[in-house]
């Protein structure tokens, strides 16, 4: 056998040697959900979730006192180890929880036997007093700081002590003072917790919802020590088996998770939420009185970019997903899903998102503090282009800060944004000349005016907003230069109040518009939150008068006129409010999408038969275009090596 | 040889402090505040104050240079900012998965474009050196992103003859890396191809070539045998110039293909600014690099007899 044919018969052949199933997980046995994030989570302690890929990995696994309601819409909250929602003192600034008995914590090696303890009120305490301690310096402390009585002063003193112990050069424990009492924290027996406030919070219960104050044994903490946030050990119904921060989360089932039975409506009248009967009709409540957990277990997989994910989905290996804004058109183009799509028998389920994308003005810049040019700025922008271009039209125009489905929501009120999203050059022109910049000339300097947007690098949304921003602000004959920073240097510009105008997005942390307001309010400026750095001496007094309301059209009324105010006064120009169009595949049930808790998983279920029959009859591998491929490879070194070489 | 090896080991210690001192003044003065970036939405500026300390942001620049010459000479780059867990055992974790692809891929890749330089050398000027040629030409000259694209879209997803995304540790890892091994030969084959056929051409042309082939050894003979061992130094040189590269990962490979190797604990540990663990990748690109250069230049001693230190 000749050199050549050798070759030519390895070509034609190595098509062959190739090409198995693409099955990611072949073989693979029960009811699990198979999830794939655009994002990495960075810890699993939860004093240190605050980014929504740790909270996703995460809300599996712990439990707090309170969650999400997984349907109700408006939100609601419902008991999670509490027993029932609290008891509220007269003053509103007691609550005391009583907790379910009998709840244990997931069996880990970190319990002398292996075996998970039960859960009581000296837990709770333990948890909060880790949460406030000063060497975890938590990300969420903001939402605490100043409210729990004695809580900032344990964090002082401990702080205080540690330093000067350490200073001696003494030997001091990592949770230094974590045993001291804190009057607002206490256990009043066993069962019961009691919470005391130093002034009513009306969010309060909102803020417990969040993963901050979940529960977890100390013996975890002592146990895994900085490894903590690795091993996670809650009461959730499922338990983490394997997790490799940069490839993926394995969870199965906890086989000792509490008593807890999906939402019933039809059979107890109790149970109803507003709308129940639609969530029905959609097929969500099929499990409907059912014990948790449905699942097996749960697989995440971090799958960062775009199109690995959107395949990923296609192809059935992942139950849902919101498709890259590149993959839109494809999935559901005119706003409707495709008909491949429907022919598949998925879902669109879309979602309007608790937040606002905004661009931020520097109130403190000695130019962006005339606002007459904030307010010309304003109407030159290009908002349906925004919704069209730069979220493929998975957005509404943000005419109000506070975004639909909270109250204060008005979206009639907007001197600054027209009706449909386009720009108002003409009036955004006579506002100008009204700034004492006509023409978009600066008659200092007789140039025109030039204005510096500080913009998040890497992000090709922001990227894109940034070109037609300098865009729009040309019509005026304003220029535009462009700062790119990575997130951590924007932070700092923020932080130093040195930038000009900035792309930002709030996402909320509770359905209450005080999350975004807070935003806004005078003393909050920077190095605070108020990135705007605006202050308004009427808007701060209704913040102050509306932070201790409790829910009522009163309040409502004192938020809807702070919009307002943001209106009219223009800190921030409203962007949009961005809409996710969640996907699920049609073997997924009792899935409701949202991104404001993720606790919600734990109701979803998934048909593994009709899983593994779909998948398989939609991922049948074609060998046929490689086999051609090798053939023809084969004649071309046949035929070319046979044409001889030149002497 | 033991003077020489002392000279170039001396030689690079100035530019291992050299880019020690770039990679932390870029982190120290360009990269912002990643102590604000570790603390949320609204930290006090007492909650920033300690981070900053906790991470020994605080410590003026010349501290913070003589502990990372420290962390380089005793490779122990301290602990991951955002993993709170060693950065040699993010290092060990992923080192696996890595190599898993860019072994495969750089041994067959090599063993392809030597096998075709030869042939294309052989057949000079003939259809199938031309043919070979140009593609080699339009391999090059397309991004590698492209061909990762175009490469998952249509061998996992049109064809579905290789898994979209995923890895598995054990024998099953083929089965996850075969896609991206086979990317990531076409990839390397056309610059490869181009830089080796000049090599073989050149020997071929040489008089020793036209004096086996006068005394009547057969073709096969002259171009293994002969050839191909004239041919080893300059082969050798680029081959061991790229080992490092096959180490430090591939971004592209392993974000793409879900490969959990060092390219993406690099991409993350970027996304975090998790400093240690870039500065620690950096300098153990550069230490490699440094290493295998010298190594090179030991094997071109070895393999040449008429190279003399």
């Amino acid at each position: 056998m000749s050199f050549r044919t050798v070759l030519a018969a390895l070509s034609l052949g190595l098509p062959l040697l190739v090409g198995c199933s693409p099955d990611p997980y072949p073989g693979e046995h029960g009811k699990i959900l198979h999830v794939s994030l655009r994002l990495m989570p960075k810890s699993f302690d939860p004093t240190e979730i605050e980014e929504e890929g740790s909270g996703k990995c995460a809300a599996h696994v712990y439990d707090g006192l309170l969650m999400y309601h997984p349907f109700a819409r408006p939100y609601r909250l419902m008991p999670a180890l509490a027993e029932a929602m609290p008891e509220v003192s007269e003053d509103r600034r007691t609550y005391t929880f009583r907790l379910r008995k009998g709840v244990r914590f997931q069996d880990d090696p970190c319990f002398p036997d292996g075996k998970g303890r039960e859960v009581t009120a000296e837990d709770f305490v333990w948890c909060f007093k880790r949460f406030a301690h000063p060497v975890v310096n938590t990300p969420g402390w903001w939402l605490f700081d100043g409210w729990v009585e004695g809580l900032d002063a344990y964090r002082r003193q401990v702080d205080e002590e540690r330093n000067a112990l350490l200073a001696e050069g003494k030997d001091v424990p990592e949770l230094y003072g974590i045993d001291r009492d804190v009057a607002g924290v206490r256990a009043v027996d066993r069962y019961t917790l009691q919470l005391r406030l130093t002034r009513p919070y009306p969010q309060f219960l909102w803020v417990l919802a969040m993963p901050y104050t979940s529960a977890y044994p100390k013996e975890a903490v002592a146990y895994y020590r900085d490894e903590f946030r690795n091993h996670p050990v809650g009461t959730g119904p499922f338990q983490v088996t394997e997790y490799n921060p940069v490839y993926r989360a394995v969870y199965r089932r906890n086989p000792t998770y509490r008593e807890d039975y999906f939402p019933d409506p039809r059979d107890k009248p109790e149970e109803r939420w507003e709308g129940w009967e639609e969530d029905e009709a959609e097929g969500l409540l099929v499990n409907a009185g059912k014990r948790m957990p449905l699942l097996d277990g749960m697989e995440i997989r971090f799958i960062l970019e775009d199109q690995p994910r959107w395949l990923y989905f296609k192809a059935g290996y992942s139950d849902f997903l919101n498709p890259p804004k590149d993959n839109v058109a494809e999935a559901i183009p005119g706003g409707d899903l495709s008909d491949e799509m429907k022919a598949r028998g998925t879902r669109l389920r879309p979602w309007p998102e608790l937040g606002t994308v905004y661009s931020c003005l520097n109130c403190k810049d000695p130019v962006l503090a005339n606002v007459e040019l904030r307010r010309a700025m304003a109407l030159a922008f290009d908002h349906k282009w925004t919704v069209d271009n730069l979220y493929a039209g998975q957005a509404i125009v943000a005419t109000s800060l506070i975004p639909p489905g909270v109250a204060g929501f008005d979206p009639a009120y907007h001197p600054y944004h027209s009706e449909d999203g386009r720009p108002r050059i003409a009036e955004a022109r006579r506002h100008l000349a009204a700034a004492g910049y006509p023409g978009g000339r600066d008659p200092a300097t007789g140039r025109p005016l030039r204005i510096t947007l500080s913009n998040a690098a890497g992000s090709k949304t922001a990227e894109d907003f940034g070109i037609r921003f300098r865009d729009e602000m040309k019509e005026l004959g304003i220029e535009v230069d462009i700062a790119r920073m990575t997130f951590p240097q924007l932070t700092e510009v923020m932080r130093k109040a040195d930038f000009q105008v900035a792309g930002l997005a709030w996402g909320f942390d509770y359905p209450d518009a005080q999350n975004i307001l807070q935003l806004l309010y005078g003393p909050n400026k920077a190095p605070g939150i108020n990135r705007a750095n605006f202050e308004n001496a009427e808007f701060d007094r209704l913040y102050e008068q509306a932070a201790v309301m409790e829910d009522s059209p009163e309040r409502t009324r004192l938020y809807v006129r702070m919009a307002h105010i943001v209106a009219d006064e223009v800190p921030w120009i409203t962007r949009t409010h961005r809409i996710r169009p969640n996907l699920q595949q049609p073997w997924l049930t009792g899935f409701k999408y949202t991104e404001t808790s993720y606790q919600f998983w734990r109701y979803s279920d998934v048909d593994a038969e009709a899983r593994g029959r779909l998948v398989l009859e939609w991922n049948k591998p074609v060998r046929w275009p490689l086999a051609v491929l090798g053939a023809l490879f084969a004649a071309f070194l046949v035929w070319t090596l046979n044409q001889g070489r030149r002497p | 040889m033991i003077p020489f090896l002392i000279r170039r080991l001396l030689y690079a210690v100035p530019v291992v402090l050299g880019v020690a001192a770039i990679t932390l003044a870029l982190f120290t003065f360009a990269g912002g505040d990643p102590a604000a970036k570790r603390l949320g939405k609204n930290p006090s500026p007492e909650a920033v104050e300690r981070m900053r300390k906790e991470m020994h942001l605080d410590d003026p620049f010349a501290v913070q240079y003589v502990e990372f010459v420290r962390q380089i000479g005793s490779f122990d780059y301290g602990d991951s900012w955002e993993r709170k867990a060693p950065v040699r055992r993010i290092f060990l974790d992923g080192i696996g998965p890595t190599l898993s692809v860019s072994v495969p891929a750089f041994l067959l890749g090599a063993l392809i474009a030597v096998a075709l330089a030869l042939m294309v050398a052989w057949y000079r000027g003939s259809l199938f050196d031309r043919t070979m040629t140009v593609a080699a030409i339009a391999g090059i000259s397309v991004s590698s992103l492209i061909y990762v694209l175009i490469g998952q879209w249509l061998f996992a997803d049109q064809l579905r003859l290789f898994p979209i995304w995923g890895y598995e540790y054990g024998w099953r890892s083929i089965y996850f890396v075969a896609l991206p091994v086979l990317i990531w030969i076409v990839l390397s084959v056309g610059t490869d191809l181009r830089y080796f056929r000049t090599v073989a051409l050149e020997e071929i042309g040489r008089d020793y070539v036209r004096t086996a082939r006068s005394k009547g050894l057969p073709e096969r003979k002259v171009l293994f045998k002969h050839v191909l061992r004239n041919c080893s130094i300059p082969i050798i040189t680029r081959l061991t110039i790229v080992v490092p590269f096959l180490i430090t990962g591939s971004f592209l490979m392993e974000i793409f293909f879900g490969i959990p190797g060092l390219g993406s604990q690099l991409y993350a540990a970027i996304r975090e600014s998790d400093f240690p663990v870039v500065k620690a990748f950096t300098m153990i690109g550069t230490l490699l690099y440094v290493a295998f250069n010298i190594l090179a230049d030991v094997l071109y001693a070895l393999f040449d007899p008429r190279v003399r230190f």
